[in-house]
């Protein structure tokens, strides 16, 4: 029960708890202020660490350049032969090679179906022609739309895609069948090859 | 005695109370003035810059190496000089800088005589870039072609690796009735498309080369066009007319054959798709050697 009696003066008591609060708040401001230059030198040093790094870099990048610059004659030749390379390298694989068309439609075709005219395009190609039968037409057509075809070019398989046959006509004079078909083809089968 | 105790007394309060003030108020006063003013002019402004100092350190890393890459780039070249001409030299043939138009006429002219076959006409007309089919100024040849149609195909392989670059971008060809020598006359024309591009770099410090010389693209490239065949200038007063673009468009535009226009005994077919085609074909059995289908 001793224990609970409690002797200081309540003003006392007050003036303590006061000065405890002043204590600890100088002690926090004090914490803070600490702190505060704590986080400044970090960003001093780090920023004087980046500083430096950035002016070697740019000393090292000046160096560089007069190296560089030293070898521009050489730089411009480059260049030149680059600009040409990049030209003639999409030139080269866009371009369509015919003689392999040629060679593909002749190999596809039987021996009695002579081709009379014929206008090739990028992707098309109309032929005009006579066929010994239409027998040696259907022939000739399917010939061309053959995807296992085997006695043509093996990367050509799959060349043609569509057919169309426009007009067939007998010829009574020679018993020989006219024909005219548009044949569509793959372009890109032919470039790069 | 007792007025000298008052007086110390009163001089350790004054003190105790200056104590106080200096550690209850000037210090915190201090310190939180101190912490305020860091943050407002050192930490907040540095919190901003160090980021933009980061990026500006990295893009110059980023500068210095792509630098550092040219002049170990450029080195090469200087190493591998003789071979950088070399392909120089090789590229310059095949893409010309100037139409040289009288170059061209006598490489196609060349073309036509190595095929066998004869070169009935021959003209040129130019076109630049939006219109020619190479997306470059190029120079057009126009050719009419006499031959086999084996000549015809031998005249195409001379015309795809031949060393001054050309191309076919269209051609029609019809055949004639048969020769003396019992082969079909193969009737021609085309035109063969020749680009050329004049080209004038300068020096870009920061610039990278993008070209490498040592790679097997490259290589596998230049190996390429040194396969080709090259024609030296031999006739140098070859003569052709100039055609203009209007005349050469409305040459395309021609009708393709003359078979379209015959309608005698003609039978009009549906267009056909592959694989289902359902063309008007006979029966595989011929009666008496006839061609024509028997009922």
């Amino acid at each position: 029960m001793l224990n609970d009696i409690n002797l200081i003066p309540q003003t006392e008591v007050i003036e303590q708890k006061k000065s405890k609060v002043l204590a600890s708040s100088s002690v926090f401001s004090v914490l803070l202020l600490l702190i505060a230059l704590g986080v400044s030198a970090y960003f001093f040093t780090t920023l004087s660490k980046v500083n430096s790094e950035i002016k070697k870099t740019d000393s090292e990048i000046e160096s560089l350049r007069s190296k560089i610059k030293s070898m521009s004659e050489v730089e411009i030749a480059a260049r030149n032969l680059d600009k040409r390379y990049t030209a003639l390298k999409n030139l080269f694989t866009g371009r369509s090679k015919y003689s392999l068309l040629l060679r593909e439609l002749e190999a596809r075709k039987p021996s009695d179906v002579s081709i009379q005219n014929s206008d090739i395009r990028p992707g098309q190609i109309s032929i005009s022609g006579t066929s010994g039968s239409y027998i040696s037409l259907k022939s000739f057509m399917d010939n061309l739309l053959n995807k296992e075809f085997l006695d043509g070019n093996a990367e050509l398989k799959d060349l043609f895609t569509t057919l169309s046959l426009n007009s067939v006509s007998l010829d009574k004079s020679n018993n020989s069948v006219k024909f005219f078909i548009v044949l569509t083809y793959q372009d890109g089968r032919l470039q790069g090859l | 005695m007792p007025e000298e105790n008052k007086a110390k007394k009163e001089a350790s309060m004054l003190i105790y109370k200056i104590k106080d003030t200096v550690l209850n108020f000037l210090i915190p006063l201090i310190a939180v003035v101190g912490t305020v003013l860091l943050l407002i002019l050192y930490i907040m402004p540095s919190y901003k810059s160090l980021p933009v100092k980061k990026q500006e350190l990295q893009g110059k890393v980023t500068l210095k190496n792509t630098l550092t890459n040219k002049v170990s780039d450029l080195n090469r070249l200087v190493d591998y000089k003789s071979v950088f001409d070399e392909n120089s030299d090789i590229v310059n043939k095949v893409l010309v800088s100037e139409p040289e138009v009288p170059r061209l006429l006598d490489q196609a002219s060349q073309l036509a005589e190595k095929s066998g076959a004869s070169l009935e006409k021959l003209s040129f007309s130019y076109s630049s870039k939006g219109n020619s089919s190479t997306g470059l100024d190029t120079v057009s040849v126009s050719m009419g072609i006499n031959s086999s149609f084996e000549q015809l195909i031998l005249l195409m392989e001379l015309i795809e690796n031949a060393s001054r670059f050309v191309s076919v971008p269209s051609f029609r060809y019809s055949v004639s009735d048969k020769t003396t020598s019992e082969k079909a006359a193969v009737s021609s024309t085309f035109s063969v498309d020749s680009p050329y591009l004049f080209v004038q770099s300068s020096a870009v410090t920061d610039d990278p080369i993008r070209i490498d010389v040592t790679s097997n693209e490259f290589l596998d490239f230049m190996s390429m066009l040194k396969g080709l065949d090259y024609y030296d200038f031999i006739n140098k007063n070859i003569q052709a007319e100039e055609e203009k673009p209007e005349e050469a468009k409305e040459e395309e535009v021609e009708p393709v054959n003359e078979t379209e226009k015959n309608t005698n005994t003609e039978t009009p077919a549906a267009p056909t798709t592959p694989v289902e085609n359902p063309t008007p074909v006979a029966p595989q059995n011929t009666d008496g050697g006839s061609v024509f289908p028997t009922q």
